[in-house]
């Protein structure tokens, strides 16, 4: 399994939190908001097609709306193997905290 | 809610990766509309296309990626296709070749003609005078290259927008002496010194400020100096120039091929002081303030900066109604100078292709030649273009399963159109290679047929590297861009499945196609079988005089003095008829009207209508042939027929208003002379200048001073003994001259040099273009033949014969060519007639010239589609039926 970088995991995370509105401008929207910066389309596009790409994602159209000059979205959702690799990446980092604290508490 | 402009859209949808572009151009669209509406419009446009800025790098790593892996692929099957289809890929390429060099050619020819003078610095600024004769309504009646020498004092006194003004006197021919050797020169001209201020004339030794600052001064051009003097130093040699020493000062650069002018010599204007023996009368002449009438002198001007030349001509009636007083007309009105005269400012670089004045000083090109070039230069590269066309969508089935399989797994309509035309485009550029070559090898015979210089120099020139580039181009993309959008639109799926479409669909376009190269291919041998009809007539047509068997000779000045002796001595041989001198023979333009006065009905007429001098001696109608239809020719035995006779032409009677030629004689008139002279004969009308204009009115007196043209009808048969006697007769009286002689006839067809030379290349031109067109048809012709190959076989089972088979097959190739005369007919009609009204006599437009058209079209056409459809006729059915 590959592993996953930082703006990967912050891309999964936010997907599984939009739920069903999972697109590349509410997920643009999502991490500005949170992180108090802006976030450019550009820097979430290519995480997204590189996870895509690998299998973490799978996506499908949703529906087309004016706004969108009457184009439709690409809904994304993160698969089974998505999942494991957040987990994976959760367990590696929990591991590198857990010894630092550690050491910091000795 | 706001969008971005469709442009800019469209702009990003085709730069994104295919997957993405819905959804991607949707997401823009979406941020963008959120950001006008909070940042407003402005902000969100830049925002745009910043993005599309930067996504245009990773835009350009993927397609390059992916073309360079494509083309290898594309290069390979063009080349295999090449290869595979010889005989359409020789078609394809010679056509294109050819119609390409002719194209480049011309492009050539139209480069080098336009740029004519454009070498003298400041050429926008530099202007010819011209003088003009205007009509009632101010139409220009009469013009010469040059003005007379008295205006120019008056122009420099008025007009103070010219910086330099220089007068030119051309003698025509002058015979220059250098030691004991004398030579006939033919460019060699008076000038005053500011010419080097106007024309850029760069020296090799002297001083351009002092060269021709004193009289009997000469400048050589470098080319004569070293005919005369080799490699030694010119300055301070002498020539004797009408009797006169002229001392060298300095030697200029050869006059670039594209000038108007070439000078070889060039003599100071002040020489012209003394040219008539130095009588005071002489001086005023050149040099004066009162010579208004005779234009002796092209004369240049060079404006201030920042002058237009609009301006300038502006000033010109005022300056004329202030130096001549205004007369009185016949009807008591008031006419002021500028109403009949002008002087006419053309700019330099006009003269070469816009001037057509009765003595420019070298024959100028002309600008309808181009207009022809160009528009036969795009039809023959349109015929070869379209040859391609035709073959590529005919035998299009070829590649249908190419371009199905292309599709299923995954080529966009977008890649097999950039693939077709990369192909044609390939296939141009083998064609411009071709077409280089054969410029190359052209070059030569059209440079001495259009009588200038082409420069070819692909690594110096950047124009030349620019119109290849353009030909290049324009013939891949026009010969390319049908094919590919028709063989890219197949349906996959139904060729894959076996419904190849055998290249019915876009048969009507192809038939098209044909019929408008057929079309142009008549349209061109109509218009030859025109242009020799008229050039025909014109050599058949009754010109009012023999122009057989007679010799003419330029007339120097000893010979004049002595002529009566020498006309004697001449006529005592049986092998000379008749002899005359004369100021010019027919041939010639006769533009000399300097007026006369009449008395019609007891009343004297001043100059009613322009009538031209033609100043003679005794036998010039005898020795021309002409026919005198009333009264009597000149002759010895009336004394007073030297000074006080005159004889007119049928036209001049009918203008005077008589209605029989006998009721004109001994009607009193007078022309340029004092005493009152008499009609004593009336003269059958003559064409004395080319068939292109109208026969004027001509007045016909004795005045041997000025002849300078000797005219000698010979007896039939005995050309070359009787023209060795005319030689010896001469040389006793002017030993050493140089015997130099004209028949009449060739003078006369020299007047039609340029209709001669437009014929020539019309018919190389027909030649190719019909070339060009039959080698589509045999390409066609093939491909329907190889199609119809089992249909033949049926039928010759069934009993057809061999002819009704070569009928059916060549039956329908027949019929585009009749649809292309009928295409062609009107055209060249309206073409033809326009180019006929240019001459005054002409012959007409007769069914026949459309039959000939006809006629060899079909010919042509039939005998190159035979060769294929008599061999398909031909074949065994047993061997074309046996693969079913």
């Amino acid at each position: 399994m590959k592993t996953i970088t930082r703006i990967e995991e912050m891309i999964l995370l936010s997907i599984l939190n939009l739920g069903d509105e999972a697109y590349l401008v509410s997920i643009q929207n999502y991490l500005s908001d949170i992180s108090d910066k802006k976030v450019s389309l550009t820097a979430v596009h290519l995480p997204l097609s590189r996870l895509e790409k690998m299998g973490y994602l799978d996506s499908e159209f949703g529906e087309a709306t004016a706004v969108r000059g009457g184009r439709r979205k690409k809904i994304y959702q993160v698969t089974e193997e998505g999942l494991a690799a957040l987990k994976e990446y959760r367990k590696l980092s929990n591991k590198l905290w857990d010894d630092y604290l550690k050491a910091e508490t000795n | 809610m706001n969008a971005p402009p469709k442009i800019m859209s469209n702009l990003l949808a085709w730069i994104v990766d295919y997957k993405d572009r819905e959804n991607l151009t949707g997401d823009f669209s979406e941020v963008f509309s959120d950001l006008s509406s909070k940042s407003g419009y402005t902000r969100a446009i830049v925002w745009y296309i910043f993005q599309i800025c930067k996504l245009i790098p990773i835009y350009l790593i993927e397609s390059l990626i992916w073309s360079s892996a494509m083309f290898n692929n594309y290069f390979k099957i063009a080349f295999r296709n090449l290869i595979k289809q010889k005989t359409y890929s020789l078609i394809n390429i010679m056509g294109l070749a050819l119609g390409m060099a002719v194209a480049i050619l011309i492009l050539l020819y139209i480069k080098s003609e336009t740029s004519y003078d454009k070498f003298n610095r400041d050429a926008d600024r530099i202007v010819r005078l011209e003088r003009q004769f205007l009509g009632a309504n101010g139409e220009v009646r009469g013009a010469f290259a040059s003005i007379a020498p008295s205006f120019v004092p008056i122009i420099e006194r008025d007009i103070p927008d010219f910086e330099n003004i220089t007068r030119i006197f051309y003698p025509n021919e002058i015979t220059v002496g250098y030691g004991n050797k004398s030579f006939t020169e033919t460019r060699f001209f008076f000038a005053e010194d500011d010419i080097f201020e106007i024309f850029t004339l760069p020296f090799i030794e002297g001083d351009p400020k002092t060269a021709l600052k004193n009289p009997f001064t000469i400048v050589l051009s470098e080319t004569t100096s070293n005919k005369y003097f080799g490699s030694q130093n010119p300055i301070g040699k002498m020539f004797q120039i009408f009797d006169r020493n002229y001392n060298v000062t300095g030697v200029i650069k050869d006059t670039p091929y594209n000038s108007h002018v070439h000078f070889d010599f060039i003599a100071s204007y002040l020489s012209l002081l003394g040219i008539n023996g130095g009588s005071s009368e002489a001086d005023d002449y050149f040099l004066g303030n009162s010579n208004f009438s005779d234009n002796v002198c092209h004369t240049y001007g060079k404006l201030a900066k920042g002058v237009s030349v609009e301006s300038v001509q502006a000033k010109i009636p005022m300056l004329l109604d202030k130096t001549f007083p205004p007369r009185t007309g016949e009807d008591g009105r008031v006419i002021k100078m500028s109403e009949t005269a002008n002087i006419f400012l053309r700019k330099l670089t006009d003269i070469h292709l816009h001037a057509n004045n009765p003595n420019e000083l070298e024959p100028t090109g002309n600008s309808i030649y181009i207009t022809i070039f160009t528009v036969v230069a795009i039809f023959i590269l349109l015929i070869a273009c379209i040859n391609f066309i035709n073959l590529s969508t005919a035998r299009s089935s070829r590649r249908a399963k190419e371009v199905g399989l292309r599709k299923v797994v995954g080529a966009f309509r977008r890649m097999l159109i950039s693939q077709f035309l990369g192909e044609s485009m390939f296939i141009s550029l083998l064609s411009v290679i071709g077409a280089v070559v054969l410029v190359m090898l052209a070059i030569p015979y059209f440079e001495t047929f259009a009588g200038t210089q082409i420069k070819f120099n692909i690594a110096e020139d950047s124009t030349v590297l620019f119109i290849l580039l353009a030909v290049f181009l324009s013939a891949g993309l026009i010969a390319g861009i049908y094919p590919a959008l028709y063989l890219s639109a197949y349906k996959p799926a139904l060729i894959l499945r076996g419904e190849v479409t055998k290249g019915t669909k876009g048969v009507l376009f192809r038939k098209v196609l044909v019929v408008f190269q057929f079309a142009i291919s008549s349209a061109l041998i109509i218009a030859v079988a025109i242009i020799f009809k008229q050039m025909n007539y014109i050599n058949s047509a009754n010109l009012g005089f023999n122009k057989e068997n007679v010799v003419l000779l330029p007339l120097d000045g000893n010979m004049k003095d002595r002529w009566v002796d020498i006309k004697q001595n001449l006529l005592k041989d049986t092998r000379i008829v008749s002899a005359a001198i004369s100021k010019r023979a027919p041939s010639g333009r006769l533009m000399d009207a300097p007026g006369f006065q009449v008395e019609l009905k007891g009343e004297i007429l001043n100059s009613p209508f322009g009538m031209p001098h033609n100043r003679v001696d005794y036998d010039f109608f005898k020795t021309f042939g002409m026919e005198i239809i009333a009264g009597r020719d000149f002759s010895v035995d009336h004394p007073t027929d030297d000074s006080l006779a005159y004889v007119i032409n049928e036209t001049a009677c009918r203008r005077l208003g008589f209605a029989e030629p006998k009721d004109a004689i001994g009607t009193n008139i007078t022309a340029r002379r004092i005493d009152a002279g008499k009609i004593i004969g009336v003269v059958k009308d003559f064409h004395y200048e080319s068939l292109r204009e109208e026969i004027l009115p001509i007045i016909t007196y004795i005045v041997p001073g000025q002849a300078n043209t000797i005219a000698i009808r010979i007896a039939p048969g005995n050309v070359k003994s009787a023209i060795d006697y005319i030689k010896d007769v001469l040389q006793q009286y002017e030993p050493g001259m140089n015997f130099q002689y004209d028949f009449l006839d060739t003078r006369l067809k020299a007047q039609y040099e340029n209709e001669i030379e437009m014929m020539e290349l019309f018919v190389y031109f027909s030649l190719l273009a019909v070339a060009i067109a039959c080698l589509g048809l045999f390409g066609l012709a093939a491909f329907t033949a190889e199609q119809k190959v089992k249909e033949i076989g049926i039928r010759k089972t069934l009993g057809a014969s061999i002819p009704g088979l070569t009928f059916l097959l060549t039956k329908q190739f027949a019929l585009w060519v009749v649809l292309a005369n009928v295409v062609a007919a009107p055209l060249v009609y309206f073409a033809m007639t326009d180019w006929l009204n240019g001459f005054a006599y002409r012959t007409d437009i007769t069914i026949g010239v459309f039959m000939i058209g006809f006629g060899l079209s079909l010919l042509i056409a039939v005998a190159t589609v035979s060769v294929q459809t008599i061999k398909a006729a031909m074949a065994n059915p047993a061997n074309t039926l046996r693969t079913e």
